[in-house]
């Protein structure tokens, strides 16, 4: 009798771990958050929450989108955690930040500085670190409004945006590396105001990413555009796939380039109290469009187009370098970090005039291609025969 | 004898391994960036010298008084009243710094379960030792042994699945600021290493003596390697971030992301750290309670167990008000406690039982 009432004992002690159980249906699960500041040095708090009802009802009618899958609430505090409160007040579930993947921050709140924001996100044991931060237009608010046309909702768009790299894609924790980096410059795709992607005829001409916002520590100090953006990818080595379009020298017609892979490495020189920095680029790609009259079989002929991407990619850095080394004076390619890394002692003695040093560095770059295969034809198609150029 | 089981030499490793390793998996690589930056992963190296010393002074005290532990060899090497005296302060000690690992281990758990109380989960976590301190040291090596795999291979996963996301030159500059920050960075760890010290209280039950020592230093390389390898991870992935972030092991599993959906294993994290909680707060518990029965010298250990428990879950409150007086004991002061209980004492004991050899040893040849 005696041991069976142990047993039951400790059976009832295993329970300890039903203490903090949640149930999915009790949670109102996130999906993307957005951060305005309002007046009175108040914040705005909006969450996109799903709803689970559509998800079991919505199935029949396929196609015509039916319901709304999502929906926003917001409310206003002093922080985060505050204006959560008052969010939680207006909801019949417990706010579940597991699922969310998309931080949007309006562009009055990251000029005015992100710090305790991303402070909450960080310390709350419920935000993920793999979640992409963005910059609005405007409100962030209303970035969550934006229709999308293929994905469940903004917050999975957004995510497949950054998946594909078309700009930049910045996680909580690469943010936070940034941040923490040498030169404590940081940049952050920048999404356009919500309010002009409402119509689907907005949404299919207009794009949805719009550059990057660059940051001096945590606050906005400017934005750059999609193309200075490209050659900062370039920069950071984080180039995936987008086609590089050039016209050969002395040639009629363009030539479209697609890399498959690309790396990038700056190797600093400090020389007589003179600092430069040599971008070393290694890319490799194939031809996707040919629009001149070159048989790109032909090595020598391969060789023209090698150097007009070379040139492309050289002329696109020298761009982008132009806005965020002579204009923003904002080192987001972290030169600094790759000084430290080469030069620790020297870095140590002037990290301070950094901001003074970094508008004088003096960037070369040396630029490989190497164009792999011309695709699956090799005389441009539809030209005669006898047009094409074969030397 | 108050121990008749009888375990052998891997899983004398088996238990040592999440001993010393459970702590530095949580924490290390946060206590030691703090220190050491981009130098973290030197550090472990500095400190496992630490832990070979301990191996090898270990041996030797045993290898001259064999079939004893610790708190019997201090008998005999310093007498009856100081051998007592010592052997009191080591049970104290044990069940002090069991309680604060306790601690530890309940803290990391509650900030996730956020309204279970404290008590209960350093209590279940107790009474499941308890358990198997009860079964004797056979039941402690056995469970070991059974978890040993489910502590290394999740954690070779998630290193493996977080690769794409690495950023290898963080790594630089290698020694930017000199040797001091990584030396600093070792002080805590030094730490871990000499709770390998504990292979006093089981080689007495090896059914192969000889590898005792033999796998000790094994154990000791393997948690080095380990440690770099997790420290390397860590700040390959988060930077100089890894100094601020109080469990970036975790961190590091909640960044993984293979295929959009094979994401958010921190749960894992957690189940190797519940792992190896349990091994090492059994082992220690065992070492306490064997410790106590050999220093009272009871003829068995098994009604002291709960007693001793209960004193653990205890000593896991007591003077310990919130994490950042965990967290600033854990930097210094215990680490500080460990080595001089672990290396320092049994080192000064080593020499004392020398010159004591060669004392008795000049008698016995001069009555002779």
């Amino acid at each position: 009798m005696k041991a069976k009432y142990m047993v039951l004992v400790f059976c009832s002690l295993l329970l300890g771990g039903c203490w903090d159980r949640t149930e999915i249906n009790d949670l109102a699960i996130v999906t993307a958050a957005a951060i305005d500041n309002e007046e009175e040095q108040k914040i705005r708090l909006s969450i996109q929450v799903f709803i689970p009802r559509e998800l079991t009802s919505g199935q029949g009618g396929t196609g015509n989108g039916g319901g709304e899958l999502t929906t926003v609430y917001s409310g206003t505090g002093l922080n985060i955690s505050d204006a959560m409160s008052k969010v939680q007040a207006k909801l019949s579930r417990k706010i579940f930040w597991g699922h969310c993947k998309v931080y949007l921050f309006g562009e009055e709140a990251a000029k005015q500085g992100m710090a305790e924001h991303i402070d909450f996100l960080v310390r709350h044991p419920g935000p993920r670190n793999r979640a992409y931060l963005y910059v609005t237009r405007g409100k962030a608010k209303e970035g969550l409004a934006i229709k999308t046309v293929l994905e469940r909702s903004t917050a999975e768009a957004l995510r497949e945006f950054a998946s594909l790299h078309i700009g930049m894609a910045v996680t909580l924790i690469d943010y936070r590396n940034m941040l923490k980096s040498e030169s404590e410059a940081v940049a952050v795709p920048m999404i356009e105001n919500g309010s002009k992607l409402q119509t689907p005829a907005q949404i299919q001409t207009k794009s949805i990413l719009i550059g990057t916002a660059v940051f001096k520590k945590d606050k906005m100090i400017g934005h750059i555009s999609p193309k200075v953006t490209r050659g900062l990818m370039w920069l950071r080595n984080e180039v995936t796939e987008a086609a590089i379009t050039i016209q050969p020298p002395h040639v009629k017609g363009i030539v479209s380039v697609m890399p498959s892979r690309s790396r990038v490495t700056l190797d600093p020189v400090i020389k007589n109290g003179k600092w430069s920095l040599l971008v070393k680029v290694d890319t490799e790609g194939d031809v996707v469009e040919n629009g001149t009259l070159l048989n790109l079989m032909n090595p020598d002929l391969l060789s023209i187009v090698q150097k007009a991407v070379r040139d492309d990619i050289q002329a696109r850095i020298t761009y982008s370098l132009g806005t965020l080394q002579k204009g923003l004076k904002v080192d987001v390619a972290n030169f600094a970090g790759a000084f430290h890394r080469k030069y620790p002692k020297e870095w140590e003695q002037n990290k301070d005039q950094w901001e003074k040093i970094y508008p004088e560095v003096d960037v070369r770059s040396q630029i490989n291609v190497k164009i792999r295969r011309p695709g699956l034809i090799s005389a441009p198609a539809g030209v005669p025969q006898e047009d094409v150029i074969k030397e | 004898m108050l121990e008749t089981g009888k375990i052998s030499a891997l899983q004398l490793g088996m238990i040592i391994y999440p001993v010393m390793m459970s702590t530095a998996m949580l924490a290390g690589p946060n206590v030691m960036a703090k220190a050491a930056m981009n130098d973290l992963w030197i550090s472990p190296i500095w400190a496992s010298l630490i832990g070979f010393l301990c191996v090898y002074t270990t041996h030797q005290l045993y290898a001259k008084y064999p079939q004893k532990t610790f708190i019997e060899q201090s008998e005999e090497i310093l007498g009856k009243l100081f051998g007592k005296l010592l052997g009191f302060f080591y049970v104290c000690f044990f069940l002090q710094l069991n309680g604060f690992i306790v601690r530890e281990y309940a803290d990391f758990i509650s900030i996730f379960l956020i309204k279970t109380p404290l008590s209960l989960i350093s209590g279940v976590l107790v009474l499941v030792c308890a358990m198997a301190v009860m079964g004797g040291v056979e039941v402690v090596a056995r469970s070991a042994q059974f978890f040993f795999p489910l502590f290394v291979i999740p954690l070779l996963v998630m290193i493996g699945l977080i690769f794409p996301d690495l950023e290898p030159r963080n790594i630089f500059p290698i020694l930017g600021n000199g040797l001091i920050p990584s030396l600093k960075g070792a002080i805590t760890p030094q730490g871990w290493f000499s709770e390998v010290f504990l292979i006093s209280f089981l080689m007495p039950f090896l059914t192969d003596e000889k590898k005792g020592k033999r796998y000790g230093m094994i154990t000791v390389g393997l948690v080095m390697i380990s440690m770099i390898m997790v420290n390397l991870v860590t700040y390959f992935l988060m930077g100089e971030a890894t100094g601020r972030i109080l469990f970036p092991v975790m961190d590091t599993a909640r960044y993984v992301s293979v295929a959009d959906f094979f994401e958010n294993l921190e749960s894992g994290v957690m189940a190797i750290w519940v792992i190896g909680a349990f091994v090492k707060v059994s082992m220690f518990y065992y070492a306490t309670v064997l410790g106590a029965a050999q220093w009272l010298n009871l003829t068995t250990y098994r009604p002291i167990v709960l007693p001793i428990g209960l004193l653990t879950v205890i000593f896991s409150f007591w003077g310990l008000p919130n994490l950042a007086v965990v967290g600033d004991l854990h930097l210094l002061v215990i680490p500080v406690l460990l080595v001089s209980f672990c290396c320092l004492i049994p080192v000064i004991l080593l020499v004392i039982s020398a010159f004591k050899k060669s004392n008795t040893a000049y008698k016995g040849a001069g009555s002779g």
